[in-house]
């Protein structure tokens, strides 16, 4: 019996050990994929691209900005019926500020304001680690393939699983999972490209999903610098004003 | 064909394969730096049909002693152009509303600068601006009880650009940690005089108005105020929140000192009564799991008219225009020109709007449909639409408004009882 108990024991606590050891190695990784993707407060230009079944394009090109862990603005710089746009998220709180209706209206992260597959979550997108935490880790050959779970009902997809590249510890393919259990999108890095100033990462995400059978949507990136930025660029009064601050 | 021609044709096909691939994602961000002008805007055609309600109250007043036709057919035209200019902490900016009508009784164009606007910001948090701006406070997508510095939105159309007045006002923020993330505050001057804001309300008076903003829990709250000067004093709040990420809910109260309120009985006597009110809303937006966005909103206005109120309104009008007595109907029509017959004059209204992107794989259509209610008389109206934007900055829109109700009810009294609209807007 107290050999059992010693066993038992013995079992707990290296179980407890390693769970906290790939939690500990999930979030190191989570976290050097967040920074190589973007730098933690930055300046991009973005170029949105949504293919439609019948094969016609819709483009859009932002300006965005974020600071720290959870603010973020886009800028439709482009085309001319969407100019002077701007999105702003702060934590899990989102506006949309339309020159005419002159005022920020609240959104919800799982709506999109360009249409397609991307919601506004996927384009004012903080860092992985700000909303997921690692549920479990595998070490492929050239891959770490990494699950994750939300850290509260507000954070847009329930469930991520995520491939990264080991030689660059950038993400290349995610899976996007509901709550129950249904593939939302799948998200694919390429093309990776030095940016300047150590930012190394992929330029291209494309992404598809089950929903929207025959559309798909990419996401061109340019010109990511480290900046940084005051607070109170990231407040409803100042979504008007984005532009002065190209 | 000789093996190596094949192999350079193959080899030919592929480069340019890969040539079109390679410019099909690629992304020149040169074409994007920043000017320090800007330039745009946008031309619209409308071309619209209205079938009249020959016996509406609307008809009767407008048309006093005349039969009003059976239907009108109008030709609109649109320019709205804007654009600033931007040297330092400078900033110039303006919005130019030019409009021409035709239709088989009248034909008007008119222009006029919405806004104009000189900007300075000393710093990042402070901004000063003056002159003539479109101010607009309140959450709700119909109605704005809080917009107390603004000219009135139309529930039909609440995205369209409005018109501004002279102002000179200040934006202070601050961001913090903790539970009050920002705040920030606007107060506002607006003179009226007989050349300035004449149409605000009384002249000769200065008007100071002023918001609070607090994002609050995350939870978006406005505190705002306008002194007694023009208009009486008025004060309120609003909110919104998203409760998850499909939910979001928002709110508006508002507190109006001394609203005065025109009566007209049966016989069309006049009578008015001054006393302090309250208006507020409810509203929310919800995304369901088809993608079709539904906003909907209650409203409450208790100094607006009750359904008895409003059909002795309508009673007057009847018979004034039964006896003919054209004296009594002129009266009537500038009553009811600023009570009974403008946007919404009830107590209590339900805004309904759901909008689904390209349904059906219907690529670039987004049909929606909008029923504004009035929950007293039980009149409404309904505005179904489609809306499709798949040439490169070209938006087409058809739109229908249909009216329904029992007679002397508010919507069933209004000019048309049908109209229906093709809308073409260039953007550039």
């Amino acid at each position: 019996m107290r050999i059992k108990i010693c066993l038992l024991t013995f079992y707990i606590i290296v179980a407890l050990l390693t769970s906290t050891s790939f939690a500990d190695d999930g979030t190191t990784i989570l976290k050097k994929v967040d920074r190589n993707l973007q730098p933690e407060s930055y300046e991009m230009y973005r170029k949105l691209i949504n293919l439609e079944p019948d094969g016609d394009r819709k483009e859009f090109v932002l300006y965005s900005i974020k600071k720290g862990r959870d603010k973020m603005v886009a800028l439709f710089l482009d085309p001319p019926s969407e100019k002077g746009r701007s999105s702003l998220r702060d934590g899990d709180n989102m506006w949309l500020y339309i020159p005419n209706v002159g005022k920020p209206l609240r959104i919800t992260s799982l709506q999109s304001v360009v249409g397609g597959v991307f919601n506004n979550s996927d384009i004012l997108r903080l860092d992985y680690s700000q909303e997921y935490n690692i549920i479990s880790l595998v070490n492929d050959e050239d891959k770490h393939i990494l699950e994750l779970k939300a850290k509260t009902n507000s954070v847009a997809y329930d469930r991520l699983k995520m491939w990264v590249e080991k030689k660059n510890l950038v993400p290349t393919k995610i899976e996007a999972y509901a709550a129950s259990g249904l593939l939302i999108k799948t998200l694919h890095y390429s093309k990776i490209k030095d940016f300047g100033n150590g930012i190394i990462r992929p330029s291209m995400l494309q992404t598809d999903s089950p929903l929207y059978q025959g559309y798909q949507s990419i996401m061109l990136f340019s010109n990511i610098k480290k900046r940084t930025f005051a607070d109170e660029v990231f407040t409803l009064n100042y979504m008007s004003r984005i532009e002065s601050l190209r | 064909m000789k093996v190596s021609q094949h192999v350079f044709m193959l080899m030919l096909f592929l480069l340019s394969g890969y040539s079109i691939a390679a410019e099909e994602f690629s992304f020149d961000v040169s074409s994007y730096q920043k000017k320090n002008y800007r330039l745009g805007g946008y031309f619209d055609y409308s071309l619209n049909y209205q079938k009249l309600n020959q016996d509406a109250a609307a008809n009767v007043l407008f048309f006093i002693n005349q039969t009003p036709p059976d239907s009108l057919t109008q030709h609109t035209g649109i320019i709205e152009l804007n654009g600033d200019y931007k040297q330092d902490k400078w900033q110039a900016r303006f919005n130019f509303h030019a409009e021409a009508y035709d239709n088989e009784l009248v034909s008007e164009q008119q222009g006029v600068l919405y806004e104009a606007v000189a900007t300075y910001q000393p710093a990042t948090g402070i901004t000063l601006e003056t002159g003539k701006k479109a101010i607009k406070w309140g959450k709700g997508y119909a109605w704005n009880p809080v917009g107390f510095v603004e000219r009135p939105k139309d529930p039909n159309d609440p995205y369209i650009s409005r018109e501004g007045y002279v102002v000179a006002t200040a934006d202070i923020i601050k961001s913090f940690t903790g539970d009050i993330k920002t705040l920030a505050f606007t107060p506002v001057f607006l003179p009226v005089t007989d050349k300035i804001n004449e149409d605000f309300g009384q002249v000769e008076s200065n008007n100071i108005a002023a918001k609070l903003y607090l994002l609050y829990k995350d939870t978006d709250i406005d505190i705002v105020f306008l002194n007694q000067g023009s208009r009486s004093l008025r004060y309120g709040f609003d909110f919104a929140k998203n409760i998850n990420t499909k939910f979001e809910v928002h709110g508006e109260w508002a507190y109006f000192d001394k609203v005065t309120t025109q009566f007209v009985s049966d016989s069309g006597i006049i009578s008015s009564e001054t006393d302090s009110t309250t208006r507020w809303l409810l509203g929310l937006r919800y995304l369901t799991d088809n993608d079709t966005t539904i906003i909907a909103e209650y409203y409450r206005n208790n100094s607006g008219y009750s359904t008895s109120e409003m059909k002795s309104f309508f009673t007057a009008v009847d018979s004034a225009s039964a006896s003919n007595n054209t004296a009594l109907l002129t009266t009537l029509a500038t009553v009811g020109s600023k009570t009974f017959l403008t946007r919404n004059p009830g107590k209590e209204y339900l805004y309904l709007r759901l909008s689904t992107k390209e349904p059906f794989d219907w690529v670039y259509f987004v049909p929606a449909m909008t029923v504004i209610y009035n929950l007293g008389d039980n009149s409404y109206s309904l505005l179904p639409e489609i809306m499709y934007t798949g040439l490169e900055n070209l938006e087409l829109r058809f739109k229908a408004t249909l009216l329904y109700g029992d007679n002397n009810s508010e919507f069933i009294e209004k000019r048309n009882e049908q109209k229906y609209e093709f809308r073409l807007r260039y953007f550039f």
